[in-house]
């Protein structure tokens, strides 16, 4: 029986190739999609989870009241001290990370990656294995161990023990001292939540700096705790807070109140928002959505391949009508359909796996995500078991219920009545098109997003700005920048401590009389011409030899005005107001058009540029060119650089990119989700025309009838689309409010939103209509445009 | 011509009602006939007067609303999906007008089929199947595929599968209806034939040609029996 049925399948699949071969397609490309999506996500919640008893250990960080809303990765350096006092702390660390500093190795200086100073707990909390060497030794002053990427750069074959790395910047440190090699360390494993080049001891150089931190109020370490097994994080947040207000840390100058937080390690690569992050991370709304999309794809593609599958069912109805005739029970009838099914199934889960191998590359390459599919993953077969019973008992119960029911057998098999199933195919097809206008809509609304906040103004020109890192303070960079503003090329040249994107430091407004804190830059008058900056108010004295003071942005200025009423006000209070010997007052200069200096995600905070003229703001230097030909521009920079820094590299960035680099997980997210429209469409164009081939072939004698009795091409065309504008429109009122809901929720996500525009709804739904009608009148035309005759003597 | 007084059929008030959201339809009036083994009876009438209704009940397709239906000797009026399919297996076969063979399969294994439903071993079908073929005279038809053949070639495959297990009995719906005067009456002769060697054959026809081939013709209108005729040319030959 089962050899018969199967030499039926496989000439029925060559006689048949357009329809078998719809059917897999439609079914490979959903399942590629649904496991593509999935793993990467898999592969992204899988982050940190390497680690021994990862689930036990938390970051502690310690949030300053006012900042709540933009929450730093770094802390205070309490943790040593509280960690002794707590019982239920079984390790703590405390470690700095440096993204970019400079370190100079046989005379020769270059810019390092992911620089971390770290202590033993460090080595013994995240597993650190050690290639070469002991690892015991970085509590020893002065040692390093380096990773075997950088081991393998510099130092090929040879053994670099004993060899000496002179550290001469950090972020905030400069000529930290010579540290000596002591041993090599395996490469952070991928799926972690920081990177490290270098492991410095925290000892020698780095020592004074470290003994400091539990006495200041300053946010420069990262401290980490593992707990014991019956530790409730909770409790512990509030030993923090009682430890913090009985120390002598509460009295010192800084914020009073503080917030600790215990964050689980194994949500950090999902869910930070902090700045500071150790290593870019991934977007829990992206995630959460990927999620989403990879089961709508999947249901899209699962369903067609029911509708089709009934619909072939359908048109072979008549053969399983004469078998039971013959003497087939309707079990047997049953089980060779699902066989059917089954072996549909399985080649498409084969080619399903076979082109995930194909595009791999290429899926990578497009956007911009790490992904690997692993056949051990629970997902892969556990999806495969999915996409078999759905398609199976979907396809059972329809053959079960509706196809059996018809009881009139001869006058099936003597044609005299047809059997159509029609309201299963219609319930079937809605459903698809629904799915399809609610995922063009929302691809439509994540678009407009997008664009909004590309397009939002950010407070300053992001255009043909170019920004160089200096690493050499011993020269006055006001010379190189004077150099550089002689070149025809060059519009203008300003200083500033930081640049946009990186967080800037922060200030109490308590002398202002507001509550909070503001953050502000370090810059110099260039900068803010450089920069394009307006200025609303302007009380600058540019007479002045030296221009001195802070430029507030317009959401500070105006808090202030609502406070104080006027400038006058405001300085009458200032001069009340008590000053420690090393504090200065706050002149205020100017104010600025609002903007946000560390990213367009988050509302716009108080802010601020402390300008001034001295030397050592000068870390980045921001250079604004004339629009015209970049490359040769740089090249001149670039030839003045190593005339006024001879033997130091040259480090630049253009701003825009900067930029365009923060909205990362908004690209991405948009690609993939008009991919994914494209691919849903896709899917539903192969059922709908598969479907409107079904329709038109059982209609073949109808529209013989009517073409005989005068009916043009164009009025057949009519007849067959009539149905499927129907289904459209059914599908679009079922679609809109489910889809103005999920996008209003995915809004909240944002501080700047786009408005959600009717269009949107509109255009999907017509893009929809649109796509069902070319599709249907495509296949409907060839049977339009047949010969009546020949379609009537056919039946 | 003992075995002529033994009833194959027996149904009494047959009735049989189909139920649509609007209307009721009665396609079975109280139908009571009497079908001996060995008989060849056609069943005549307008356009639905029922006679696939009745055809689909006496086939064990489908069962009636009311009445008794009794099957060689069996009650089975009111049997379920499995039973039927159980008594209708090797003991009934199908002629349909349009042929209904599967495209898919040669002549050689559409008409197998029945016998693998009996779950017959591949050696008795190969030697049931060719006896069954040559006597068809289609034999060297075997590796063809249902659009290689003519009509007349189509209905002798057809009726190749519906003998093939040796069933008591041939439902026959119009088996001539979609071929020409030759084919036709070749196809008529092989039902006579059939129907001399013992098999009781059921026809549906619309032509009095082809009724003048059976026993007996019942007339059927709007769901009831009106006449019963004996064919008087037949009853001579008898």
């Amino acid at each position: 029986m089962t050899w018969y049925n199967m030499k039926l399948i496989a000439r029925r699949i060559i006689d048949d190739k357009v329809f078998s071969s719809f059917n897999v397609i439609g079914l490979v490309v959903g399942i590629v999609s649904f496991l593509i999506l999935f793993l990467y996500v898999a592969n992204e919640k899988s982050f940190d989870k390497h680690f021994n008893d990862h689930e036990q250990i938390y970051r502690v960080t310690s949030v300053p009241g006012g900042q709540e809303e933009t929450p730093w990765a770094r802390s205070l350096g309490m943790i040593y001290t509280i960690a002794t006092s707590i019982p239920e702390i079984e390790l703590a660390t405390q470690f700095s990370h440096c993204a970019v500093g400079t370190i100079k190795m046989n005379n020769q200086s270059f810019q390092q990656n992911d620089i971390m100073s770290v202590d033993e707990a460090f080595i013994e909390m995240f597993s650190v294995k050690a290639k070469l060497g002991d690892l015991s030794e970085i509590s020893k002053p002065n040692t390093v161990f380096v990773s075997e990427g950088f081991a393998n750069k510099y130092f090929k074959n040879e053994n670099p023990v004993g060899k000496m790395i002179t550290v001469d910047a950090l972020q905030y440190a400069r000529n930290v001292g010579d540290y000596e090699i002591r041993g090599i360390v395996q490469n952070t494993h991928p799926k972690t939540h920081f990177n490290y080049e270098l492991l410095l001891s925290q000892k020698g150089g780095l020592q004074e700096r470290y003994e400091a931190q539990s006495n200041q109020k300053t946010h420069w370490v990262y401290n980490y705790i593992k707990l014991k097994k019956s530790a409730l994080p909770g409790d512990l947040e509030k030993k923090f807070l009682n430890f913090f207000d009985a120390s002598n840390l509460k009295k010192t100058r800084g914020p009073k109140e503080y917030q600790f937080h215990l964050v689980p390690m194994d949500e950090i690569h999902l869910k930070s928002n902090f700045r500071f992050e150790l290593k870019e991370n991934s977007s829990k709304i992206n995630i959460e959505l990927f999620i989403i999309i990879s089961f709508v794809i999947l249901l899209l593609s699962l369903l067609n391949f029911v509708n089709l599958t009934v619909a072939k069912l359908i048109k072979r109805s008549k053969e399983l009508w004469l078998k039971k005739s013959i003497g087939a029970t309707h079990g047997q009838l049953i089980s060779q359909v699902l066989s059917e099914v089954f072996l549909f199934c399985l080649v498409s889960v084969i080619l399903a796996f076979g082109a995930i191998e194909i595009l791999k590359p290429f899926i990578n390459g497009f956007f911009e995500i790490d992904f690997n599919i692993y056949y051990s993953e629970p997902v892969v077969y556990l999806s495969v078991i999915l996409v078999l019973v759905f398609c199976l008992g979907l396809t059972a119960v329809f053959a079960g219920f509706f196809l059996f029911e018809k009881t009139s057998t001869i006058d099936i098999l003597s044609e005299r009545i047809k059997y159509s199933g029609n309201p299963v195919l219609k319930l079937l097809l809605v459903l698809q098109i629904t799915i399809v206008i609610i995922i063009l809509s929302n691809a439509f609304l994540v678009n407009k997003q997008i664009n909004f906040i590309f397009n939002q103004s950010l407070g300053f020109d992001k255009e043909n700005l170019v920004v160089l890192q200096l690493k050499d303070f011993s020269k006055d960079p006001a010379i190189f920048a004077s150099e550089l503003e002689t070149q025809s090329h060059i519009n203008s040249v300003g200083f500033a401590a930081q640049h946009f994107g990186y967080p800037a430091q922060g200030f109490s407004l308590e002398g202002l009389g507001l509550e909070g804190t503001a953050e502000f830059v370090f810059a110099n008058y260039n900068y803010l011409k450089t920069m394009n900056i307006e200025l609303v108010e302007n009380w600058l004295n540019l007479a002045a030899d030296t221009i001195d003071g802070m430029v507030i942005n317009n959401h500070l200025y105006k808090r202030l005005m609502e406070r104080h009423g006027s400038m006058e006000a405001l300085k009458i209070f200032q001069e009340s107001q008590p000053l420690a010997p090393d504090q200065t007052r706050i002149n205020i200069i100017g104010v600025t058009n609002d903007f946000n200096y560390s990213s367009a995600h988050e509302p716009i905070g108080e802010f601020a540029f402390w300008l001034g003229e001295s030397r050592n703001r000068a870390r980045f230097i921001h250079v604004r060119l004339n629009p015209g030909n970049l490359h040769s521009s740089l090249k001149r920079i670039n030839e003045t650089w190593s005339e006024f820094y001879p033997g130091q590299e040259f480090n630049f960035f253009f701003m825009d990119e900067k930029i365009a680099k923060q909205y990362k997980a908004e690209t991405v997210l948009s690609r993939i989700l008009f991919t994914f429209s494209g691919i849903g469409l896709l899917i539903s164009v192969i059922g709908i025309s598969a479907l409107s081939l079904f329709i038109s072939q059982q209609r073949t004698k109808e529209i013989g009838i009517r073409k005989v009795n005068g009916a043009k091409v164009h009025e057949i065309l009519a007849m067959l689309n009539k149905d499927f504008v129907k289904w459209v429109a059914i599908a679009f009122v079922i679609a809109t409010p489910i889809a103005y809901y999920a996008m209003n929720k995915w809004l909240e996500n944002f501080a700047y939103k786009t408005t959600l525009s009717w269009w949107i709804f509109a255009l999907a739904g017509l893009l929809a209509l649109g796509i069902a009608l070319l599709t249907v009148s495509w296949q409907s035309w060839r049977a339009a445009t047949r010969n009546p005759v020949e379609a009537l003597r056919y039946e | 011509m003992l075995l002529a007084f033994y009833n194959m059929i027996k149904t009494e008030n047959l009735t049989k009602i189909f139920r649509t959201e609007e209307v009721e339809t009665s396609a079975l009036n109280k139908v009571s006939i009497h079908i001996q083994k060995g008989e060849f009876v056609a069943v005549m009438g307008p356009s639905g007067c029922g006679k696939s209704t009745l055809l689909n009940i006496i086939g064990l397709l489908d069962n009636p609303t009311e009445g008794k239906y009794q099957f060689d000797g069996v009650e089975v009026a009111g049997l379920r999906e499995r039973q039927r399919t159980m008594l209708r297996k090797g003991n009934i076969g199908f002629v349909f007008q349009s042929f209904n063979l599967i495209d898919e399969l040669n002549v050689y294994e559409n008409v197998e089929l029945p016998l693998i439903y009996l779950k017959l071993k591949v050696r008795e079908r190969k030697e049931m199947v060719g006896k069954v073929l040559e006597r068809m005279k289609i034999g060297h038809r075997k590796k063809h595929f249902p659009q290689q053949l003519s009509g007349g070639q189509q209905q002798r495959v057809a009726i190749a599968r519906a003998v093939v297990a040796n069933p008591k009995l041939i439902l026959a719906d119009e088996p001539t209806g979609n071929l020409d005067s030759k084919n036709g009456l070749e196809v008529m002769n092989l039902l006579t034939e059939l129907n001399r060697e013992g098999t009781t054959i059921i026809m549906v026809t619309h032509s009095l040609h082809d009724a003048g081939f059976a026993h007996r013709v019942i007339n059927l209108f709007d769901g009831e029996v009106l006449t019963e005729n004996v064919n008087e040319r037949i009853a001579e030959i008898l």
